[in-house]
C-alpha cells in the first residue's frame, strides 16, 4: 500500500535539515524569556486581583447601609469569581494540548465559550462594581471636597482606569475567542472529510 | 529531576525533530521561529500535568501538531499565503550541485507537505519522522487503516505536487 522507496527518498531528504547545539541553546534561552514572562503575568494578574478586592474592602468599610455592603460583598465575591474563572481557563488550555486532535479542538471550542461566558460574567462584575462605587464616591466628593489630592487618585483614577484596562482587554479576549471559534469550526469540519 | 531540567532535556533530545515539524506548519521561514516558541512554551506549561499516560514522544508531538494546526489555521485567517513550491533554492550557497539538490528537494517537500489539509498531514510529518503506522494511529487516535488510507493519499498528492512518479 505505502511505496517504501519514495517515503526513504522523503524521509531521507526532510531528515537531512538540521539543527546545531548552538541553535538548540539558544531556544531553550528564548523559550526561558517567554517562560519569565508568562509567570510575570501571573504575578500581575494575581496582584490586580488583589488591588481590587483591597479597594472594595475599603469601600465596605465606608458603606451607608445594609443595602451598599451586600453590593460591595458581591462585587468582591465577583472580582474573585472573574479571576478564579481566568486561572481555570488558562489551566484547561494548557492541559488540553497534549490531548488527541479531536478532544483537544472540542476543548478549544468549550474554552472559546467559556471565554465569551468569563466576558459576560466581566461586564456584570465591571457594571455592578460602578453602580457599588459611584455613590460611593459622590458621597466621598462631597465630604473630602473635589480638589485632586492622593486619596482621590487611589480611590476613584485607579480603579477607573483598572476597570478601562479590563474593559479593553475583555474586548479583545472576546474577539479573539470568537475569531478561533471559527477557525476551530473550519479545522473541525476539515478534519472529518479526512 | 526538575521541571526545568526535565524541560531542558526535552528540548535537547526532540528539539531537531521539533524544529522540522514546526516547519510544515509555519507559512514561511520567517513565522518558523514563531510557531517553534509557541510549541515550546505550550510543552513547558503542560509539562507539570504530564503523568507519563503516553510516551515523552508521542506527548511532545502531540503538543507540536496541536500548536501547528491552531496557528496555521491563525495565518490563514489573517489571510498570510503560504509560499509556492520553489523551483531553486533562494539562499544557494556555494558548494557540491549535490547539497544545492538536496536542498532545492527539502524545499521543495517542505512547501509541499504544507498545502496537505490537517490530519493528512500530521500523519505525513510523524511519518517523516520516522514514526510507525500504529504510533501514528497512537497519536490521532484513530485506527492503523485509517492512518493507511491517509498516507497514501497525501504520498499521492505530494508526488503530483513534487512531479513524481507516485505509485
Amino acid at each position: 500500500m505505502i511505496n517504501t522507496n519514495e517515503w526513504s527518498a522523503w524521509e531521507e531528504s526532510w531528515r537531512a535539515a538540521r539543527t546545531s547545539s548552538e541553535e538548540i541553546e539558544e531556544l531553550i534561552a528564548r523559550t526561558g524569556r517567554a517562560r519569565r514572562s508568562i509567570v510575570l503575568m501571573r504575578v500581575v494578574s494575581g496582584g490586580l486581583a488583589v488591588v481590587s478586592l483591597a479597594i472594595v474592602g475599603a469601600a465596605l468599610r465606608h458603606a451607608g447601609n445594609p443595602f451598599e455592603a451586600s453590593l460591595g460583598l458581591i462585587v468582591g465575591l465577583g472580582v474573585a469569581a472573574v479571576w478564579l474563572f481566568d486561572a481555570r481557563i488558562q489551566l484547561r488550555a494548557a492541559e488540553s494540548v497534549a490531548a488527541p486532535q479531536e478532544e483537544y479542538f472540542a476543548t478549544r471550542r468549550r474554552l472559546c465559550i467559556r471565554r465569551l461566558r468569563f466576558v459576560r460574567l466581566g461586564w456584570i462584575v465591571v457594571a455592578l462594581d460602578l453602580a457599588f462605587l459611584i455613590p460611593w464616591w459622590i458621597g466621598g466628593l462631597r465630604v473630602h471636597g473635589s480638589a485632586f489630592n492622593a486619596g482621590q487618585l487611589l480611590t476613584i483614577w485607579t480603579p477607573v482606569a483598572a476597570m478601562a484596562v479590563f474593559l479593553a482587554w475583555t474586548v479583545t479576549v472576546r474577539s479573539r475567542a470568537r475569531a478561533e471559534l471559527a477557525r476551530l469550526d473550519g479545522l473541525a469540519s476539515r478534519a472529518t472529510q479526512h | 529531576m526538575t521541571g526545568d531540567a526535565t524541560f531542558d532535556r526535552i528540548v535537547r533530545t526532540h528539539g531537531e525533530s521539533l524544529s522540522r515539524v514546526a516547519s510544515g506548519y509555519a507559512r514561511n521561514d520567517a513565522d518558523h521561529d514563531d510557531l517553534m516558541q509557541e510549541i515550546l512554551v505550550a510543552i513547558w506549561r503542560a509539562l507539570p500535568r504530564f503523568r507519563g499516560e503516553s510516551s515523552e514522544r508521542t506527548f511532545v508531538f502531540r503538543i507540536a501538531h496541536n500548536r501547528g494546526c491552531t496557528h496555521s489555521s491563525e495565518r490563514k485567517r489573517r489571510g498570510d499565503e503560504p509560499e509556492s513550491i520553489p523551483d531553486s533554492v533562494a539562499d544557494q550557497r556555494p558548494g557540491p550541485d549535490e547539497e544545492t539538490d538536496r536542498a532545492l528537494m527539502r524545499s521543495r517537500l517542505v512547501s509541499a507537505v504544507r498545502t496537505l489539509p490537517e490530519l493528512p498531514r500530521q500523519a505525513v510529518l510523524l511519518r517523516l519522522e520516522g514514526f510507525s503506522i500504529a504510533e501514528i494511529a497512537a497519536l490521532q487516535d484513530t485506527s492503523e487503516n485509517n492512518v493507511s488510507v491517509r498516507l497514501t493519499r497525501a504520498r499521492d498528492r505530494l508526488s503530483e505536487l513534487l512531479g513524481g512518479g507516485g505509485r
